[in-house]
């Protein structure tokens, strides 16, 4: 009986252990967004959306948007340390690629587009060169600002 | 307590900590932000086809519609907008949250056009319904007082209440609520176009006309977003609808040119050149506007 209840206190703290790291980790992309990457927006005026997400090394996501001719955009993605040089590339609806943050070494793009158009922005993680087994994981955001033209 | 008590509670809260470090390592390595429970399904399928782990689909923000409406010079009618008596008829989540997102478009409206009276009363509806959904900090009084204090302020208005959207969206996704999430945006989105029809309408303006038109992109992003969570029947709902109008958005043809890109070298901002031509019809814009107007009716009574 003694045992019994032992091994539920166990497993109940193993529980909340698991449930408090994950909500940290989740909470954690939203404070990184906004104190780190905020800031860089400016002057830009952020567009309302979260978009955020934990990737590991050799990790990708991919975010498709509309872009309205008549503006001007700040695209950045703003990702933790310990994920290295995390680049991004942005192609057209029809995949023909119009930047890459690689050629230029930039975190963040200003651009405008003469029709309004869909773009799909691939944000792409290095691999990890961890010998050990635990691979590195961190928060990627990808934030987008507006301004008039 | 015994030592022998105390040591027992010590490897138990220590064997704690082995178990809940491998149900972290072995349970995958992804945990996505944005997709909760059955949604992680859909997602995951999708991932293994594509070979990205993550994809996400956004929408300009209303104030982003706001003000390129705004920018065509047609004024200001605060009839286009929703009646705040309404803010009571939204008693399910999915009827708040759409709710919220029609009255954060009017909210940003009324911004942009300098309205701040009828601003405070969109807030106030706002913070009436984000609360109701479970949202603190998003359009609540601390909100209010920034407005006041920055009024005549266009910029930094349009900055607090960008951060008020992405507060509730942020939250919403933290607490793997993306499906909520994904209906203040879609109720954010027929409120702007109804607002855009009405205008278009009344003064003909052909420049809101192809602000209309070109919501067939972010229509499509809307309904891939809403199609993720169409287990919820209220998302079903809306998502079946707004496929309604999408049919009619896919018979505006669109004529594409080649890309081409240049950067001003003192700005440094890059110029994405190509003319894409969207051609719509007086009868599509019509059909379009009765869908729409059908629709907004239907959320907001």
């Amino acid at each position: 009986m003694q045992r019994q209840s032992g091994l539920r206190f166990t497993l109940f703290i193993a529980i909340a252990l698991v449930w408090g790291f994950s909500f940290e980790a989740s909470a954690q992309c939203r404070s990184v967004a906004k104190k780190q990457c905020f800031p860089q927006l400016a002057p830009y005026t952020q567009n309302g959306q979260f978009n955020s997400v934990r990737l590991a090394g050799g990790e990708t996501a991919e975010v498709q948007m509309t872009f309205y001719a008549g503006q001007n955009y700040r695209l950045m993605v703003c990702a933790e340390g310990v994920l290295g040089d995390v680049s991004f590339k942005v192609s057209s609806a029809d995949k023909q690629e119009i930047f890459n943050s690689k050629k230029t070494d930039a975190k963040m793009w200003d651009f405008n587009v003469a029709a309004t158009q869909q773009l799909i922005v691939l944000v792409e993680v290095p691999p990890s060169d961890s010998q050990t087994k635990i691979i590195p994981e961190g928060c990627v955001s990808i934030l987008v600002g507006f301004k008039k033209l | 307590m015994t030592i022998f008590n105390l040591k027992t509670s010590i490897f138990r809260i220590f064997s704690a900590f082995i178990i809940a470090f491998f149900l972290l390592s072995c349970g995958g390595n992804k945990q996505d932000d944005t997709i909760a429970g059955d949604e992680k399904t859909a997602t995951e399928k999708e991932s293994k086809d594509t070979l990205v782990q993550s994809i996400f689909y956004s929408v300009p923000s209303p104030i982003e519609t706001a003000t390129l409406i705004q920018k065509t010079g047609v004024p200001y009618n605060k009839d286009y907008l929703n009646d705040i008596n309404n803010v009571s008829k939204y008693t399910t989540t999915g009827g708040k949250a759409l709710g919220l997102g029609v009255y954060g478009t009017d909210l940003s409206f009324t911004s942009i056009y300098d309205q701040t009276q009828e601003s405070m009363l969109y807030l106030k509806c706002a913070n009436n319904l984000s609360s109701g959904l479970g949202i603190s900090n998003a359009f609540d009084q601390s909100t209010a007082d920034r407005i006041e204090a920055n009024k005549g302020n266009k910029d930094s208005l349009l900055g607090i209440i960008s951060e008020s959207f992405w507060t509730a969206d942020s939250y919403l996704k933290d607490n793997e609520r993306p499906g909520t999430s994904s209906l203040i945006i879609a109720g954010g989105w027929i409120e702007a176009v109804y607002i855009a029809t009405k205008i278009a309408e009344s003064s003909k303006n052909q420049d809101i006309v192809l602000r209309i038109a070109e919501q067939k992109f972010t229509l499509d992003n809307i309904v891939k977003m809403l199609k993720k969570y169409d287990f919820d029947a209220t998302i079903a709902d809306v998502y079946k609808d707004l496929m309604d109008i999408k049919s009619v958005y896919d018979q505006v043809t669109l004529t594409k040119s080649a890309y081409s890109t240049a950067t001003d070298s003192k700005s440094g901002i890059t110029t994405v050149g190509g003319k894409n031509q969207l051609n719509m019809t007086p009868e599509q814009l019509k059909t379009i506007s009765e869908k729409i107007n059908t629709l907004r009716t239907k959320i907001t009574k």
